[in-house]
Order: structure tokens, then sequence, then C-alpha cells
């Protein structure tokens, strides 16, 4: 299994982006693309080349599901990792998800101490399967 | 030669032996006209001793009279005193009446005798006493002077007739009977007597002759037709007999009398046609009764009239019986003791009826006749005396008329008089006799009463001044249809006016009353006070109103269902406009075909609810509008029966397509927010943590210390805003939990480890020794989120240094019991009545840091019922709070049904305790703890269905044990049995409170007996 390095994050909000960047960078060395958008995330994605993509759900314009999807048509994503990020806990939320091509889903607030770790988990997870 | 003396007593003897053989009485003069001889006869008869000596006359106690006059003759008219003075006495009859002895008859005659030896004459009296002859001969002369004044005043013929030579005489008046005189029939013969005679009577009459002649009937009488001189018949009575006879024994004279008997006979054949008439009309007469007596009583005449009346054939009655037979004899005695009493002599038996009559008064009275069978009747009864011409009373008449029929009915009438006027005065309902102008005529006490009014002041108004104008005129309709004749009675609802003006609603019925000519008199009025029921049938109508307004306005859809059939019977525009259907079309659809097929496990549901406990609980399911789309609705019902029995569902359907709408925006917005809140928070948080935790270099301590409370307090603004969407999708029913086996031991271990650097920096020793393996039933996730919770209050409320421990041990029932238990200061009394609820808060003044959301508390109740266990606490303020929570270990059924129920008494009284124990142990398994902290233990470990609760307990009150369990188990009844008074506060919110000196075992039994009822339902 090769090592989990390269992150695209995708996420409307300044200061979580922000915040984010610090944890996944200084807390777990990972090299990160920081999106503001989903228009973003689709112009940059392919040629960052990521093994994880992070992707908030609730953005305005293209927002996470759809981004996705449009990612997936715009690349081959079956070596990546998708990751959603939402305040939704609901169980059958989280199959949805699933269902729509994500791994798992991390849920705010996230513990900026812990969420590199968390990731790891689940790129281990996606990698095992 | 002899002396004088000699020859004078010689004479003397010679002389009474002569006088002694006469056999006559003899009286003799020798003489002397003082003195006189008598022999023993005459002696006897004078009334003195025979003597031979002379008699002195002056002697004698004798008077002489004449047969015609009883006075005594003077003495010189008695027969011896004529004979003396030289009279001849021939043939003189006188009377001697000497003393005692009766009258003698005596007939005298006188002698006068030569005495040779005197020149002097005896004389001699003779008597023959004729006392018997003259008394014959007395019989005769009365008799022929009687016959002769009888046929004088008889008018009568006189005839003789010679048997034996047939030499006949009549007198003048046998001659003239027949209208003839003497001369013109003479020469009388024996056959002018059949010469006269009509031919068919002289059979007859020789017949009856011959009888008589014979010697077979003391006389002859025979009534026969003579004809007249001028031709028509005369009837003549003869009566004659034989007085003669010869030697040899043969009638010789026979002599009789001819009475014209015509007139007689015309009376008696008058009398005997009117007899006959009579006879025929009182026979014929059977309506009265005519029963005639004799004069003693003997009844003669018994009619059919009396037959019919009595009862009796006159067979049984003519010549038997007297009337006393058929009168009831106490009536006899009664009406007998009146008359004794006004005539001052007794008067008894038949004198009693015909007392009146007898002095010629005809009596009408009243009797009771008793007919043979028994039965009495009333009668009239007419009593008059039967006088023959001479007023002389031969009997009496009496005349009964039957007036049983009369009285009954008589007193029929009286009866229903009495029962009307009764009826009238003591009604509870107004009655009154009304005139044909409307005046009150008659009121009763209660329509005074009901109008306000006195009877007198009633009296001289009339109805129509008392009844509301707008109801006059069809009253007085109605009275002229009745006056009219087109209807019987009528009833009506009217408005009267009290004396005070206050209205009053009245029912009235009315009805007529006619004379037998079927004119008018007067009303009968019947007025009832109905202002009570009209006015509650004017707020039953308006609350009725009330009720179909809310019914039709009602933005909830209302229907009302035939359980039996599902039909609707009444639904209202709420329910039906959300359809599309018009109302009509509605009514023909079900409820089932309303609803789509897949709530068919849900309708079940309901229907066997309402089956059980005649309710069902709200649920949601869709209806189909006509168009095919759906809609949701929120349903429940109950079951009531209407007046006729039947069984019929209330439902309410409440469209909730715009409750989902809310509901949706709702979740939308908390969904936004919680993402908009949690955003910027994991932002501010996260760059705190990661600042604080030097990842990005160093940091100046004191800013340090500031950005450390900046980073605290976004974590609790964090936690805040989880439990607060965590309480929301709990009580919206959104979160959802997953139940099933686990471990409890990581579980507890995971919370424990969880809390560890909490419980260090509070400076508290978390305490988890126990390490028995148990599985149980719950969502690990949802119960470490309880703990947490639990052990993150006892942390805080701890002092530095103290324990916190946790416990968990198998209870019974395979149940777990898990204890958080601490030793702070425990729980204030004050905030105990909150503990379980949303945003309580123990105490403001508390320091900041052990401030929490508020919620926690009520997220684990919330939480723990869902899983199906039981939260509860003990506390004692200063020595610490026991949070536990039981939870099963195995998903278990309780079959309440089968078990009996489980009740805990708390009750340091052991005695007591038995005893209601042994009265109920048989429908209720009873427990018992006789302290608060077995009975706490006893709680946390078991389920009961009910307390049994004692305040006084040796440890403590019994208000804390129901206080903790009011709070977490507010479903299980509490019964207060104590000797004291209990708090108000306690007693509103307990299932019932009994002291136990006013109460019986019998009475905590019922007690028990209506909750567990009460539960059932």
């Amino acid at each position: 299994m090769r090592r989990l390095q390269r992150i695209v994050h995708v996420e409307d909000d300044d200061s979580i982006r922000a915040v984010a960047k610090v944890a996944l960078e200084r807390v777990g060395n990972f090299t990160l693309l920081s999106c503001a958008s989903g228009a973003e995330a689709l112009e940059k994605t392919e040629q960052f080349a990521p093994d994880m993509i992070l992707l908030d759900v609730m953005m305005p314009g293209l927002d996470g599901p759809t981004t996705l999807k449009k990612l997936k048509e715009a690349m081959d994503l079956t070596e990546v990792a998708i990751v959603f990020m939402t305040a939704k806990v609901q169980s059958t939320e989280i199959e949805y998800y699933k269902s729509i091509g994500a791994c798992n889903v991390v849920l705010k607030p996230f513990d900026v101490m812990t969420l590199s770790e968390q990731l790891g988990q689940y790129w281990t997870e996606f990698n095992g399967e | 030669m002899p002396d004088n003396d000699e020859i004078d007593q010689k004479e003397h003897s010679q002389r009474a032996a002569l006088l002694e053989l006469i056999p006559n009485a003899v009286l003799a003069y020798d003489g002397n006209r003082d003195a006189f001889y008598v022999n023993t006869l005459a002696a006897q008869w004078f009334g003195i001793e025979p003597t031979t000596d002379p008699i002195q006359r002056s002697t004698l106690a004798l008077t002489v009279s004449t047969v015609t006059d009883p006075s005594p003759l003077e003495a010189e008219d008695t027969p011896w005193q004529r004979a003396w003075n030289g009279h001849e006495v021939q043939g003189l009859e006188v009377v001697l009446n000497v003393g005692e002895q009766d009258p003698r008859f005596v007939l005298c005659h006188s002698n006068n005798i030569a005495n040779t030896y005197k020149s002097t004459s005896i004389v001699l009296i003779t008597m023959i006493d004729i006392s018997t002859i003259n008394a014959d001969y007395q019989a005769l002369l009365s008799d022929r002077a009687q016959m002769r004044s009888i046929i004088e005043v008889m008018h009568a013929g006189t005839w003789q007739w010679n048997l034996q030579t047939g030499a006949t005489s009549i007198n003048e008046r046998w001659a003239q009977i027949g209208g003839y005189s003497l001369e013109e029939l003479s020469p009388i013969t024996v056959d002018t007597w059949s010469r006269f005679t009509h031919p068919d009577d002289v059979k007859e009459s020789r017949h009856l002759l011959s009888e008589h002649l014979a010697g077979r009937t003391s006389h002859y009488s025979s009534v026969f037709r003579m004809r007249h001189k001028d031709g028509h018949w005369v009837w003549v009575q003869s009566r004659g007999r034989v007085y003669q006879w010869d030697a040899q024994g043969k009638p010789l004279w026979m002599a009789g009398t001819n009475i014209d008997v015509s007139n007689v006979r015309a009376a008696e054949e008058d009398a005997r046609a009117t007899q006959a008439n009579m006879q025929a009309l009182i026979d014929a007469s059977s309506d009265v009764a005519i029963i005639a007596t004799d004069i003693d009583g003997l009844i003669t005449v018994f009619n059919t009239g009396a037959e019919k009346l009595l009862g009796y054939s006159k067979e049984e009655i003519v010549g038997k019986l007297s009337p006393a037979a058929f009168h009831l004899e106490a009536e006899v005695i009664a009406r007998g003791q009146e008359l004794s009493e006004a005539e001052g002599r007794e008067i008894t038996g038949f004198d009693v009826f015909i007392h009146a009559a007898r002095h010629h008064e005809t009596e009408t009275r009243q009797w009771t006749y008793v007919r043979k069978s028994g039965e009495h009747r009333l009668v009239s009864l007419v009593v008059s005396a039967i006088r023959d011409g001479n007023e002389n009373i031969t009997g009496f008449l009496g005349m009964a008329v039957d007036e049983t029929a009369q009285h009954e009915a008589e007193e029929q009438a009286l009866l229903a008089a009495q029962r009307f006027a009764g009826a009238f005065s003591s009604a509870a309902v107004g009655m009154a006799l009304v005139s044909l102008e409307g005046r009150w005529m008659e009121v009763n006490d209660a329509l005074c009463e009901m109008l306000g009014y006195t009877r007198d002041e009633l009296l001289v108004t009339d109805f129509q001044t008392l009844t509301h104008p707008e109801d006059l005129q069809n009253d007085l309709d109605l009275l002229n249809r009745l006056l009219r004749d087109e209807i019987s009675n009528y009833a009506m609802e009217k408005r009267y006016y009290k004396k005070n003006g206050e209205l009053i609603q009245a029912k009235l019925w009315v009805a007529i009353v006619r004379n037998r000519h079927g004119t008018p008199i007067h009303f009968v009025s019947q007025i009832q006070n109905i202002t009570e029921e009209y006015l509650a049938k004017k707020a039953l109508e308006s609350s009725e109103a009330r009720l179909r307004g809310l019914f039709d306005l009602s933005p909830v859809g209302i229907s009302l269902m035939d359980y039996k059939t599902g039909k609707q019977i009444e639904a209202n525009d709420a329910l039906v406009a959300p359809t599309g259907y018009t109302h009509e079309e509605f009514m023909a659809l079900s409820d089932r075909e309303l609803t789509p097929r897949e709530y068919a496990p849900l309708m079940n549901n309901a229907i066997e609810q309402l089956r059980t406990i005649g309710r069902f609980t709200p649920f949601e399911k869709e209806y189909i509008r006509k168009d095919g789309t759906r809609y949701p609705i929120l349903a429940q019902g109950i079951m009531m029966r209407d007046p006729s029995g039947r069984e019929v569902v209330w439902s309410l359907a409440e469209n909730i397509s715009e409750r989902r709408r809310l509901d949706q925006i709702k979740n939308e917005f908390v969904s936004t927010v919680s993402h908009e809140l949690r955003t910027p928070l994991t932002s501010i948080s996260g760059a705190l943590s990661l600042i604080v935790s030097g990842v990005l270099g160093e940091v100046n301590e004191e800013v340090c210390a500031m950005l450390k409370i900046a980073a605290k307090s976004s974590a609790r603004l964090s936690a805040l805003v989880n439990d607060l969407l965590d309480m929301d999708k709990l009580l919206a029913g959104k979160m959802e939990l997953k139940i099933e086996k686990v471990e409890l031991l990581p579980l507890l271990e995971e919370a424990v480890n969880g809390m560890a650097a909490f419980a260090h920096t509070n400076g508290v020793e978390l305490v988890h020794s126990e390490d028995t393996p148990l599985q149980i039933q719950t969502d690990g996730t949802r119960l470490i989120q309880v703990l947490t919770n639990l052990l993150s209050n006892a942390c805080k409320h701890s002092q530095r240094g103290a324990k916190v421990e946790l416990h968990h041990v198998a209870g019974p029932d395979d149940s777990v019991i898990i204890s958080v238990i601490d030793h702070g200061q425990g729980i204030p009394k004050a905030f105990r009545a909150r503990i379980f609820q949303k945003f309580a808060q123990a105490d403001g003044s508390d320091s900041s840091d052990k401030k929490g959301t508020g919620l926690g508390l009520a997220i684990c109740k919330e939480l723990i019922e869902r899983m199906g266990g039981v939260i509860g606490y003990e506390s004692h303020e200063g020595q610490g709070s026991h949070f536990w929570i039981r939870l099963p270990r195995a998903r278990t059924q309780r079959s309440k049904e089968n078990e009996k129920p489980v009740v805990l008494h708390v009750e340091d009284d052991v005695d007591f305790a038995k005893l209601v124990s042994l009265q109920i142990s048989n429908w209720v398994s009873m427990d018992l703890a006789t302290d608060l902290a077995t009975a706490n233990r006893k709680i946390r470990e078991n389920h009961y269905d009910l307390i049994l609760l004692d305040l006084f307990l040796p440890d403590g009150s019994g208000e804390t044990l129901w206080e903790s369990l009011h709070l977490a188990q507010a479903d299980v009844p509490i019964i207060i049995l104590s000797g004291h008074e209990v708090p108000r506060r306690l007693a509103n919110n307990v299932a019932a409170v009994l002291i136990k000196d006013e109460t019986t075992i019998q009475r905590i039994i019922s007690t028990l007996q209506h909750i567990f009822e009460m539960g059932d339902k």
C-alpha cells in the first residue's frame, strides 16, 4: 500500500480551509491542494493527481456530490479515496454518500489534532478493500 | 084428749114430713106472717141449715129480683109475701140471689090449704129451679130477637116449610125479592120456589138440601138465581135448617131466609175481575217486586219481579216465609231501635216494616235485600197496609225497586268527582277550569305557585292577560277549533307572565267539557312549567350549534364512522375538501378505500386499539385524492356509543401536508444553522487548538493562557450546538438507535477512558474496579454518550481528590444496573424537581467551568428510555449523588397479562405490611422495603407496577423516593400510605393518598384495584 501523501481539499469556507491546511500539512505532513469551489477543483485536480479528495458537501455553485460527479466524468478516480465532510450525521446520509462513490465521511466539527489520523485510517480502509 | 101443745107438736111433725115429701122446694106459712117453714131443698136454696122450726124472715140473707131486672124486689113483691097477702101466685119467675151462689131462676106457685084444726089456712109456695131452662130460653129469645134484627137488617125474606105436609109460608120480603107482592104469589106451595128458580141452579140447590136433610150439613145454604117479575135474574142466597123433627126423628119443620145477593154477587164479580187484572198486573211486573203479606207477615203474594230480584221462586216463599227472610238482619235491628226510641216502646221483627203502614202512612225506605245467592241488592221499598171496607187491616203490600245499579252509578259518579277534585287540588302540575271566555274558574295550588298569584288574585284574571302576546293568537286559534269540535284537545308550548313580570315557558294541554247536549261548558287546562327544561334544551341546542359550528368550521377533518361497517356517517368540509371529492362522493367511500393499501397494518392496529381501549393513538397515514395523488394525515380517534347503542368512531384526520412542509423547512433550517454554526466553530476551535498545541511554534505564555480560554469556550460552544441538535433529533423521533447485543465491559472502559482526561483536569479519581463480563441490549455509542454525561456531571460536582465510582451489577429480571456515584454536595432540593428537564441548571452561582449545556440529563433520560431502560437517582444533600441506569440484558418481552402486578410496599411497620400483603397477595406480587435504602435498591433493581409508600422511614423521608420516582418513572403510580398529613405538593402528584388512621384495608385494596383497572385501560 502506498502512503497517503497528496490530498485535495475542496471547501468554500476560507477559515476552515485555512485551519484544515495547517492541520493536514503541519500535523499530518500531507501535501495539500486547497480549492475554494467545485469549479476550482475540476480545474486543478487532474493535474495535482491526488491520493484522496476531501469534499465539503454544502457549497455554493457546485456542491460536493455534483463536483464528485463532474470529476468522475473528467478523470479516472478509481484509485482515489473520496471523503465527504458534512455536519449532517444521519446514517442514511452516510449510506447515500457511499453510494455515490465516497469511501467515508468526516463529521464537522472535526478535531484538528486528530483529523490527519482519521484520514489515514480511512486511507487504510480504502486500500484494504 | 091431747093438749094443744101435744096437738101442735104432732101437727108440726106432720107438716115437716109433708113438706119434705114435696119434690120441689117448698116454703109454707102457718098463721104467722113473719115466720115460715121450709123443706130441706128450699133451705139449701136459701142458704140456711135445714130445720123443722119456723124461720124468721128477717134472718134470711136473700134478695129476690125479676128475671128482667136484677135490682132486689120490695119485700111486699116477693112471691111468698104476695101469697100471704092472699094473691094467687101462679108461674111467677124470680131470681134468687144468695151470697156467692149463682143466681137461681125459680118458677113459683102458691096454694092455700085449709087447716082443719085451726080456722086458719096454710099458704104453700112451691119453687121450681128453672135456671137451665131459663138459660136455653133466654138464648132462644136472644136468637130470635137477633134473627129478627138480622133479617130486618139484611132485608131477608123468610120461609117455613112443613116437610111432611108440604105446607109452606113466606113473608112479604120473600115475594119482594122477586118483584112481587105476597098476594100475587098466593097460594104459596113448595113449588112456588122451584117455579121461580133458574133451571141450572135447581139441581144443585136440591142436592144441598138433601145433604142437610140427611144430617150431613149443619144447615142448608145455597145461592141460586130467581127470575124477577120483569124477567131478569136475581141472585139469592138461601139459608135454613130443620128445627123440628117428628116422633120418629124425621124432619118436620124447616125454616130459613132468602137474601138478594145480586149486588154482592156483582161486587164479587167485579172484585174477582179486578183481582184477576191486578194479579195479572202484579205477576207481569218483573221490574217491580211486589210482595204482599197477611197481617202476621206471612207472604201471600210474590210476583215475578220479586222472583227476579231475590232469586227465590214463588213456591219457596208464598205461605212459608216472612219478608225478614231476605232482609239484612242488622238493618232491621237498627231500624227497630230507631223506631223503638221514637215510640218509646219496643218495635221489633215484622212490625219494623209495617209500623208506618199501620198508621195510615205509606212508607218508602231503602233496604238491603239479600238474594238467595247471598248477593246484596239495594232496594227502595214502599210499604202500605191492605184494608177492607171497614178500614180493618187485612194484610200488607210491599213494592221494591232494585236501586243497586243506580246506586252504584251514583257512587261511581261521586267517586269520580271526588277523585277528580282530589287529583285537581293535589296535582303537581298546574290545573285549571277555564270558562268559555277565558276566565279562570278554578285553579289548583300548583298553578298559583307557578304563576306567583294567590288563588283569589288568579280567579279575577283570564288566561289572555297572562299569555305572552306572541303566543296568544295560536292559543286562541286552537281554542276556537276546540269549540267548533274540530279537535278534541290540544297541547302547545307557550309563555305565561308571572305576577312579578317574569316569563315562564309552559306546556299546556286543553280539553273541553260539554254537557249531554254537546254544548261546551268550560275548558280543563293542565299547565306544566317547563322553563328549566326549555332553558336546558336551549342551552343544549346552542351547545349543539356551537359543536356543529366547530365541526363544520374545524380546520381539522372530522368524521363519524360506524365501527361495525366502517361506513361514513358524517364528515366535515375540512375532511372532504382536500380529497377533491364532492361531499356525496366522499360519503360513499370508506376510510379504507381512501387509504393506500400499505397502511393496512397501521389501520388494523388502530382498529384493535379501538376494540381494546376504545381509542387509537395518533398515527400518520395518507389519503388518496380523487385525482390519485396522496397527502399525509395524522389520524386519531375515539369510540363512542350513539343514543341507539350503535358503536361509532369519531376520528380526527389532520391534514399534515403543511406540517410536513414546515417540518421540512425547519429541518433544513436546523441543518443550515448547524452547518453555519459548526463551520465557524470548527475553524475557531481548530485554529486555537493548533496554536495552543504548539504545532505552529512557541507562543508567549500570557498569550497562550488567553488562547486556552478561548479554546475551552469554543469547545463548550461546540458541545452546546451538538447537544441542541441531538435533542432536536431525539424529540422529533429522528434519532435512530442501533440496539444490539454488545459486551458491556468495553463500553464502560471506553467511557472511563474518554473521561479520564476530564477527570484528571478536575482532580477527581475515576474508579471502575469490576470486571464481570456481561452482555446487554443497547446502542453502544449512545450508552457511552449517556455514561460520559453522567461521569462528566459527577466529576464536575466532586471535590478535588474525591472519587467518582462506576459500578455495574447483574440485576434480577435479567437486567444490568450501572451506577455512577459521586461524593459531592448532592443534588440541591430546589433543583430536584427539574433535574431531568431541558435546560435545567443546578445552580447559577456555580463556577463557570462546571456549567453544562443544561440538556445532558434530559438527553440521558430520553436515550435510556428509548433503549428500554430506566434511569434514576438517589441523592442526599452533602453526601453526594447516585445515578443509576437499568438496562435489559436481553430483548425480553414482558407478558404482563399473565403476571400479577408487582407492588413495592415501603413501610417500616412490618406487621401492618404483612396485614396488607395477606389481603392482596392472591392477585398482587408484594415486595417489602422497610427503609429508604432498601427501597431505593429495590427500585433500582426491579420494575414495579405500583409503589405503596410510607413517608416516615427510619433513614429518612419517603418524599425523596417519591421525588426521584416521580421524575424518572412518572408512569409508575405511587400511593402514599402515611400516618401523618401529606404535603400538598406530594398529594397533588401521586395516584392516591391514604391516611392510615382513617382508612381500612378494604379501602387500600379497592384503591389498588381501581388504579390497576385504570392502568389496564
